[in-house]
């Protein structure tokens, strides 16, 4: 046990002295929004629409990480996987490396993990089946998770739970996402992505639980992915 | 300057730290099969076996520690000694005496199957343990749990760090030891395989079978392996109470409708109950199903359209060579039981 806090110690200070002398990293912040609020969990908070909502639980995948400069594609990162948890402030914050005289003018990444990540049998670190997002009982991750419920509802029960995703076909679910950069991109800039189209679909839905891979999980995902601000 | 007379006495410090610090068992174990086997699909040089790996994961498939109220080992439901498959059980149960939906697979040269259960629903041995562990009517536990159950004991953190030299283990490490175990559970010294090796000859019987074999059965139940590993509907009637859709649950295609693995035959003897739900107690009434029991609806195998004509001499021939497939040096394995130490 006492080597091992040693070891972390010297690795710790190592990597503190190795990164003397480099900038900064980009920090790209991910923040939910309900109406004009940053969402705060389980917290009664109002759409745009007017609706009364509380959320218990956002979670999604990103992946496969590229940045840009002037069309070019700069930055490519490896093993590009991130789990972001809305009850982690700091799993919201995708840093990226600062690169000497080039200004990234657009990020482009994957809203899910892709076929062969599902597959891969990492299971470790944000790919590790504790986190809650793998379906134990047919192999693959869930990609956009959201779990909450309306509180200004006369209905007993109005909770809704959406675990989405799938990368079978013809129900795989992935969904290619772009967005420009602000030109001040090193001052942490900050993507919002407003939860109120999502929930403005789920209101009137009598589906409200969607719980496996499939077509109606494929459905609700790509619902889900219009809560980033562009996507193609 | 400063900070790199620092870096160079860190990298010093730390390599003497590498070293006194425990490594991991390396000494790889092969796994050994027939030559003219075809090559096995699981990536043996990407995670190769270790011997203290393969003991790790025996200890685990027969520890209860992995059930919810420590009642129920991997074992319950594939035993050694009935080619690991929950004998005389048509569905299989976990914990809480709960009923599962199906009867469990017969477990052997796991390595070449390119994916698991029934249905086909898992495509890595390594995250096939989940399923059991996590479903309620099997072991009922939560992941999290069993790596905090492990970590508390006297014994696992000793031997995670053993195989895999790293005393945090974790899930990755959990899966993994129980997968290299069952990866050795191969299955290649029947009498047929005997035969194939000339240390055994058939009898006229068994002979006879084998040619019955090559004609009606071998397209899915394929030499050497005894299966394809494909899906297929083998014209079972629907259970109107499991209602069991089988693949097509997993694919929402409706030509995989009632399709089910195709299980080897390998040891089958011993693996009965019969088919995905164990609805076949004899190899005598599968033999009568494919002759005349075929429930000829929309996905059924066009090569069993019309049945197996097969006369009464002739099911008892085939009998007989699918019980050369028994390999006793595999079910009576001493180092696939329980682990006694």
């Amino acid at each position: 046990m006492k080597v091992w806090l040693l070891f972390l110690l010297l690795t710790l200070s190592f990597l503190a002295f190795s990164q003397q002398g480099t900038e900064e990293n980009v920090r790209l912040h991910f923040t939910p929004m309900i109406g004009d609020a940053h969402l705060v969990l389980n917290q009664r908070m109002e759409t745009s629409a007017g609706a009364e909502v509380s959320i218990q639980t956002l979670r999604f995948y990103l992946s496969n990480v590229r940045l840009f400069a002037k069309g070019n594609e700069v930055y490519t990162e490896p093993s590009s996987f991130h789990l972001l948890d809305a009850s982690e402030p700091s799993s919201m914050i995708l840093e990226l490396p600062e690169s000497e005289g080039l200004k990234y003018d657009r990020i482009e990444f994957t809203l899910g993990l892709d076929s062969v990540t599902n597959v891969s049998g990492v299971f470790e670190g944000d790919l590790d089946p504790t986190k809650g997002m793998y379906w134990t009982w047919q192999s693959g991750y869930i990609h956009f998770k959201l779990e909450g419920q309306f509180t200004d509802s006369e209905k007993a029960d109005d909770s809704f739970s959406y675990h989405l995703g799938g990368y079978r076909s013809p129900h795989a679910t992935c969904q290619s996402i772009g967005i420009e950069l602000p030109e001040a991109v090193n001052s942490s800039p900050s993507v919002h992505l407003s939860l109120d189209g999502f929930l403005s679909r789920v209101m009137p839905s009598e589906q409200r639980l969607v719980m496996s891979p499939g077509a109606k999980a494929r459905d609700w995902f790509e619902t889900a992915a219009l809560t980033f601000p562009v996507h193609e | 300057m400063n900070s790199w007379r620092s870096y160079l006495v860190l990298s010093a410090m730390t390599v003497v730290v590498l070293f006194s610090f425990r490594q991991p068992s390396t000494s790889e174990e092969s796994l050994s099969y027939p030559s003219h086997w075809p090559e096995p699909h699981y990536d043996f040089a990407r995670n190769p076996l270790t011997k203290h790996k393969i003991d790790l994961g025996r200890k685990l498939f027969y520890d209860p520690i992995l059930s919810k109220d420590g009642s129920v080992t991997c074992a319950n439901c594939h035993l050694s000694f009935t080619a690991f498959t929950h004998v005389d059980h048509s569905l299989s149960h976990g914990i809480n005496d709960s009923i599962g939906n199906r009867n469990s697979m017969a477990l052997m040269n796991l390595a070449w199957s390119s994916s698991f259960m029934w249905d086909g629903a898992i495509e890595r041995l390594d995250a096939q343990a989940l399923a059991p562990i996590t479903h309620p009517a099997e072991m009922g536990e939560t992941l999290e749990n069993v790596l905090q159950k492990l970590k508390a004991s006297a014994v696992y953190p000793e031997l995670f760090a053993e195989a895999y030299g790293n005393a945090a283990f974790g899930t990755r490490e959990l899966l993994d030891a129980l997968a290299q175990f069952q990866l050795t559970l191969v299955s290649d010294n029947s009498n047929y395989d005997k035969a194939q090796r000339g240390e055994y000859d058939f009898t006229e019987q068994e002979a006879k079978g084998y040619r019955l074999f090559k004609i009606h059965c071998n397209s899915c139940h394929q030499e050497p392996l005894f299966t394809t590993g494909k899906f297929e509907n083998n014209g079972l009637p629907l259970d109107s109470t499991l209602q069991d859709l089988g693949r097509y649950a997993i694919t929402d295609r409706p030509a995989d409708s009632l399709k089910f693995k195709t299980p080897t035959l390998r040891n089958v003897e011993f693996s009965k109950p019969y088919m995905h739900d164990g609805r076949f107690a004899t190899l005598r009434e599968v033999l009568d199903h494919y002759h005349s029991g075929i429930d000829r609806n929309a996905t059924v195998s066009e090569k069993l359209k019309n049945g197996i004509a097969l006369t009464g001499d002739q099911k008892t021939e085939l009998i007989a060579f699918m019980l050369t497939l028994s390999d006793r040096s595999f079910l009576f394995n001493p180092d696939f039981g329980y682990p006694r130490n």
